[in-house]
């Protein structure tokens, strides 16, 4: 059964949570800005984001397993779009450094080094996402954008794919369950053709479903008004670890330390 | 406004009403019907003959051909967001109407786009909330409720905006009967204007007291409802079954001795 991360549970029961929802996307804001931003090969900075979500995930609800279990969900997505790196020149010198070659194929060092770069970075920002849903309210989040005056199509967007990404799921849990209960007797090639086929018809149902959303927000009079009951408390350990932050990912993305 | 509306205002008036979805696929043809204020309509017929359609243009959420009066405002891009406020319209899957990440901003969603101040917002929603017998679950998740509970909510989040008709799209359908029953007692209860589609006709005989078959898009039969649902040959036109109570009253099989 597929079930996306949330936030289920109440927001005072561990040290992260009960920190203000602007402390947290500021915070995570400057973690995937800087993890983006970090030169190229910035060993040091991504040991230091690293030990910065450790740290985040020791004060937080969820245990390192939860995010692991969870980002082995997304990282083969991560693969798939740079696994083919390493047979590309990614060296805007033009001088070719082979790391070893197989008839025609040549394996880049570049190349490489870009496929770890890369992957190092979706991970780190994958994960920074997953935190910040999962320890956060989706409620707090939508106050916090509309304290910070974000555009409402931005605040509309946010609404609608966290009830899309609950729809992706149930409707996968569904399909399954009926390939499931009908495929017990087929085989591996019969398999993989009846799998390929649904996942087209999978695709029309998510469109399909998503339309009837849009529709119920278009017969309530939509105009990118969204109402949350959600209180925002700054408090002065928020002040100190925004600060805090700041200072650390300016520190990282200045190349002071790299 | 229209000559007609002069005379009297009519909750919905249509003439010659038709709709197409791409694909050139005829939903409604040439509809006329007028609707009294208060007045409570059942709509039935099989699937694919146009109910649901029918409702989503009352709302102005489908835009179609012919003419839609709404309390004698005719439907067009420039009255959309005042024909939403009067109409409001109830999805049959509730899953569709309910996406807000609480029960209480689902039920806020309507009157927030609607511009209603925070302070009458809260009211309405706590109001609706209570009409509807979900006053407790306002914190909840829609996720976190049983079907009936939801279509509940739907309702109430349609409620709160205080239109003057409901349309409501097969209420009644999936429900355990306490939750169909109290369905069927807010509905009688509520001097709104209620359009209500369908297949339930034992429920549409308890609360409507006029009735519209559709088919293939035409209004196949208008009329009181006992007369029409008493029509043998008409409802096997129309792939219709008698109600089993009205059998059962026209037989007189409880006096019949065996």
């Amino acid at each position: 059964m597929v079930n996306f991360p949330r936030h289920d549970h109440e927001h005072t029961d561990c040290i992260f949570c009960a920190l203000d929802p602007r402390t947290k996307l500021i915070s995570f804001l400057l973690a995937i800005i800087s993890t983006i931003l970090v030169p190229y090969h910035s060993y040091i900075a991504f040991i230091v984001i690293f030990l910065w979500l450790s740290s985040i995930v020791l004060f937080s609800h969820k245990s390192f397993w939860f995010y692991i279990k969870n980002l082995m969900k997304i990282y083969p997505m991560i693969f798939f779009m740079t696994f083919l790196l390493p047979f590309t020149q990614s060296n805007s010198l033009g001088v070719e450094k082979i790391l070893f070659k197989i008839d025609s194929i040549h394996i880049y060092l570049d190349g490489v080094f870009a496929f770890i770069d890369l992957n190092i970075r979706s991970i780190l920002i994958f994960t920074s996402s997953l935190i910040l849903i999962s320890e956060t309210p989706i409620v707090a989040i939508l106050k916090t954008l509309t304290f910070m005056h974000v555009p409402k199509w931005i605040e509309a967007t946010v609404i609608y794919m966290q009830r899309f990404i609950h729809i992706i799921g149930l409707e996968f849990n569904r399909m399954h369950l009926a390939f499931a209960a009908r495929s017990f007797n087929m085989s591996f090639f019969d398999k993989t053709k009846a799998i390929a086929k649904m996942s087209s018809i999978y695709f029309i149902r998510l469109i399909d479903r998503s339309e009837r959303l849009h529709l119920a927000m278009i017969s309530r009079g939509f105009n990118g008004e969204i109402y949350t009951r959600y209180e925002l408390n700054w408090r002065f350990i928020d002040t100190v670890i925004v600060v805090f932050n700041i200072i650390l990912f300016s520190i990282l993305n200045l190349g002071w330390i790299i | 406004m229209s000559n007609h509306s002069n005379m009297i205002t009519l909750a919905i008036f249509c003439k010659d009403v038709g709709f197409i979805y791409p694909g050139n696929i005829v939903a409604l043809k040439k509809i006329n019907l007028q609707i009294k204020q208060s007045e409570k309509v059942g709509i039935i017929g099989p699937n694919g003959s146009g109910k649901s359609t029918f409702l989503n243009l009352l709302n102005g959420s489908f835009l179609g051909t012919g003419e839609i009066e709404i309390n004698g405002i005719k439907i067009c891009k420039k009255s959309d967001k005042k024909i939403k406020s009067m109409v409001g319209l109830v999805f049959q899957n509730p899953d569709d109407q309910l996406f807000c990440p609480t029960i209480f901003e689902d039920v806020a969603f309507g009157p927030a786009n609607f511009g209603i101040d925070k302070r009458e917002l809260e009211e309405r929603v706590t109001e609706s909330l209570k009409e509807v017998g979900l006053d407790e679950y306002g914190d909840r998740s829609s996720d976190h409720l049983s079907f009936g509970e939801k279509k509940l909510a739907s309702i109430a989040s349609i409620i709160s905006i205080h239109p003057d008709i409901v349309a409501l799209d097969e209420p009644v359908s999936n429900l355990d009967h306490a939750h169909r029953r109290k369905i069927i007692n807010w509905i009688k209860k509520s001097d709104r204007t209620i359009v209500v589609t369908s297949h339930d006709l034992e429920m549409l005989l308890e609360v409507c007291s006029r009735i519209i078959i559709l088919n293939k898009g035409r209004i196949m039969a208008d009329g009181p409802i006992t007369e029409i649902l008493s029509d043998q040959i008409l409802l096997n036109n129309n792939n219709l079954e008698q109600p089993l109570s009205l059998i059962y009253k026209s037989d007189n099989i409880f006096n019949t001795k065996i």
